[in-house]
């Protein structure tokens, strides 16, 4: 059942190559992270989105100093080793120094592909935060016309929202079967389903949604102990999602921004104002983005006790960011009794035996604690 | 590094500042903690002293101090991996540490983000602290040229800071205290430009290890008379000595840039290294930053013409005009060579200086060295490494 997602993740280039050459539409890479790609399926063309890999790194290191996160550089790797040669264009956001930096390096060393910047607010008027906003994206549009050659139509931007938000319910749909019966599939199943997303055409991965969804929202419930929340940015790399499965903890909500922070919140509801705000702004509290009116700490607390689970913290190296929030949340979370834990990981990691060591560590105390 | 006659006159406006600072309290008047790139005319124009961590965690460093900072808040459960100037500040915070003990208690924190985003998550971990207003001013990273928007964006954060202010400190914005700032904070920065401008001369009377250190009235004092009088004196002193015919480096032979932020806690160090092989190090990109926060002081646009000083920052700017910058300065200050710090803790900065560093080279012909390092964190450096590396490049002008 889950065979094609692992495929589009092993073969993630080929089959971007395979779907282009297919419908004959433009491919726009999308960085991470905040950038409504409904926008790039309403212009007709395909959105692929790069959020680093597990890689080994080599020609990057030319250009990157090793104090960049990882993120940033297996993507340029990706990128260095021609897996990104069929990308027509693309979009780059400002949710961080790295991946601004990222851009620039982009803009340098591949000439010949248009980046376009869409820069994240941090601001503390809410007001000036959405002009802004609309400015950004009216800007992005116009420059993905010009790369697509097709025109940004109101037709277009519906149709585009519709097959979003299908693809938004369905993944949703998915989080919610977890939520409930996290034991009908595995961590590594669960992130490889929506790591599947970053690649294929949305139709396409909407279509192979729905019989999944519907197969895993059938299956008998089974209550699990051991459970936990993950936190961070993204669950890279993706095969230390099979440590949790191997250890027995069950993985049943996550904080991710390439995860729940992401599809909670549900797709762009159009090009205004206050849908970018909502789309950028509107999902659980981000160490990315500058909210005041949002507090990590006690949303993490509702979500482990509602859900009866300990928290870990998946931090990638250089990910400053997150390394700011950390000391917080983690005191915050063990004055209020519940279990916490954090691991740093690079991207290239081949090995994961200290994190599992560590989670092996902290299932034990899970089993003391709740 | 030259000891200036007016070294003895900053360490008095430096001491009268951080006094005045400590006893706000006492004097009932307000304090704000802000970025080294805020916009700090704001807050003179209203009588709130502004303190700079930025300033302090330097501080820290030069006197031996950051480490043992660092390692308080890293036991707290920050990372190695973040800003060395964020681990230093947290770790003075949380001990009252460093040279003056901590620094005094804000009433209100400021945020620009024309050098990182760093300092957002930074001022964040104080705003959870102390409670107390957090006003964050967006300065857009300028990807490629300045634009009519990013100067309206910023304008209009700056019109919503004037209204912040007079609501915090329950008092209508004084325009005319304002105005008369903003001719100050003008005048520094044109000061400050011709002081570094003395690195254009053979010899040069001034080297950048001397600008690291008469930095600190300009980026504390800027919109104050007192910096104006201080750069005035500075000025004429280096002008008197370059006159003479006197070298801040004794046989001048090697003129250098230096790139990111210093290695505060290797100054001296540095200083003699270079001065050894008679290089110096004429121009930095860093102290030009704040020559570069200075407009034409129009009355009717007064707003634009700081918005685009406060966007201008070299970090703040995309590769291209890195590039193009550089080479421009190569020309300027005759420079044979460049010397880039890649700074772990300084990301923005650092990133893409692989890139910029060989486009440099392509255009000039003129090589570039870089040194790995940390411009606050001691642990980070390793004199071997560097002498090895910075020998052999600078035994290569010899050829």
């Amino acid at each position: 059942m889950f065979e094609e997602f692992f495929k589009a993740n092993r073969e993630s280039a080929n089959l971007a190559r395979k779907w282009k050459k297919k419908t004959g539409r433009k491919i726009i890479g999308v960085m991470p992270e905040y950038f409504p790609s409904e926008v790039i399926t309403a212009l007709g063309a395909y959105p692929v989105h790069f959020r680093g890999t597990q890689m080994p790194l080599s020609r990057s290191d030319t250009y990157m100093q090793s104090f960049s996160c990882t993120t940033t550089r297996t993507i340029l790797e990706q990128a260095l080793n021609g897996e990104m040669d069929y990308v027509d264009a693309f979009v780059f956001t400002t949710m961080c120094d790295n991946q601004q930096n990222l851009a620039e390096v982009f803009k340098n060393l591949f000439p010949d592909k248009p980046v376009i910047i869409f820069l994240i607010p941090f601001i503390s008027s809410v007001t000036l935060r959405q002009e802004h906003l609309k400015e950004q994206i009216d800007r992005s549009i116009s420059e993905l016309e010009r790369v697509t050659g097709n025109k940004f139509t109101k037709d277009g931007l519906k149709k585009a929202l519709m097959l979003h938000e299908r693809l938004n319910t369905l993944i949703n749909n998915l989080y919610d079967i977890r939520r409930r019966n996290p034991g009908a599939l595995s961590a590594y199943e669960f992130y490889s389903i929506v790591k599947a997303g970053s690649f294929l055409p949305p139709e396409e991965y909407t279509g192979m949604l729905g019989p999944v969804v519907k197969t895993l929202g059938s299956m008998d419930v089974k209550d699990v102990a051991d459970r936990v929340i993950i936190s961070g940015i993204t669950p890279e790399p993706l095969e230390l999602t099979k440590a949790f499965d191997e250890i027995g903890l069950h993985i049943v909500d996550d904080d991710l921004t390439s995860g729940t922070r992401r599809f909670s919140k549900g797709a762009l509801k159009g090009t205004d104002a206050k849908s970018l705000d909502n789309f950028v702004f509107g999902g659980s509290p981000c160490s990315t983005l500058f909210d005041p009116s949002k507090d990590r700490r006690s949303y993490l607390l509702d979500k482990a006790r509602s859900n009866r689970a300990g928290v870990i913290m998946w931090q990638i190296k250089f990910c400053e960011p997150e390394a700011f929030e950390r000391p917080d949340i983690t005191s915050y979370l063990k004055e209020n009794n519940i279990p916490v834990t954090s691991f740093e990981v690079e991207l290239q990691m081949a090995s994961f035996e200290g994190i599992k060591t560590r989670l092996q560590a902290f299932k034990e105390l899970m089993e003391v604690q709740i | 590094m030259t000891k200036f006659r007016v070294a003895e006159t900053m360490k008095e406006i430096m001491a009268a500042y951080y006094l005045e600072a400590k006893n706000a309290a006492y004097n009932n008047t307000p304090v704000a903690w802000i970025t080294s790139g805020g916009p700090v005319e704001f807050l003179y124009a209203m009588g709130v002293i502004p303190v700079y961590p930025e300033n302090y965690a330097p501080m820290c460093s030069i006197t031996r101090m950051s480490k043992d900072l660092m390692e308080v808040s890293e036991a707290a459960g920050y990372s190695q991996d973040i800003c060395s100037y964020a681990r230093t500040d947290i770790g003075a915070d949380m001990t009252q540490g460093g040279p003056i003990l901590g620094l005094p208690k804000p009433d209100m924190l400021i945020v620009g983000t024309n050098i990182c985003h760093t300092v957002v998550k930074w001022f964040d971990v104080h705003a959870r602290k102390y409670n107390v207003p957090l006003f964050i001013i967006d300065m857009p990273y300028l990807h490629d040229d300045m634009t009519k928007d990013a100067i309206n964006y910023v304008v209009k954060q700056f019109e919503a800071f004037k209204g912040f202010l007079s609501g915090v400190l329950k008092k209508p914005f004084n325009e005319d205290k304002f105005m008369e700032t903003l001719f100050l904070a003008a005048q520094v920065s044109d000061l400050w430009e011709k002081v570094l401008a003395m690195g254009k001369k053979k010899p040069s009377p001034i080297n950048s290890f001397d600008t690291f250190i008469h930095l600190a009235p300009i980026v504390t004092l800027r919109g104050t008379q007192k910096a104006v009088d201080y750069y005035t004196r500075f000025y004429d002193e280096l002008v008197e000595l370059s006159n003479q015919g006197f070298g801040s480096v004794p046989d001048e032979k090697i003129r250098l840039l230096w790139d990111n932020l210093p290695i505060w806690y290797k100054i001296k160090y540095l200083s003699e290294f270079f001065a050894k092989h008679s290089a110096a190090l004429v121009v930095s990109t860093y102290t030009n930053s704040w020559a570069a926060m200075q407009g034409d002081i129009d009355t009717d646009h007064a707003l634009e013409e700081l918005a685009r000083a406060y966007l201008s920052p070299y970090i703040n700017r995309g590769f291209k005009y890195r590039t193009d910058y550089l080479v421009k300065l190569v020309e300027e200050f005759s420079l044979d060579g460049l010397v880039f710090h890649s700074d772990r803790s300084c990301k923005p900065y650092s990133i893409g200086q692989y890139i910029v560093k060989e486009e440099v080279t392509k255009r000039t012909g003129r090589p570039g060295l870089i040194i790995e390092a940390d411009m606050n964190d001691p642990r980070v450096f390793s004199d071997a490494q560097f002498e090895t590396r910075a020998e052999a490049f600078l035994e290569s002008f010899d050829r």
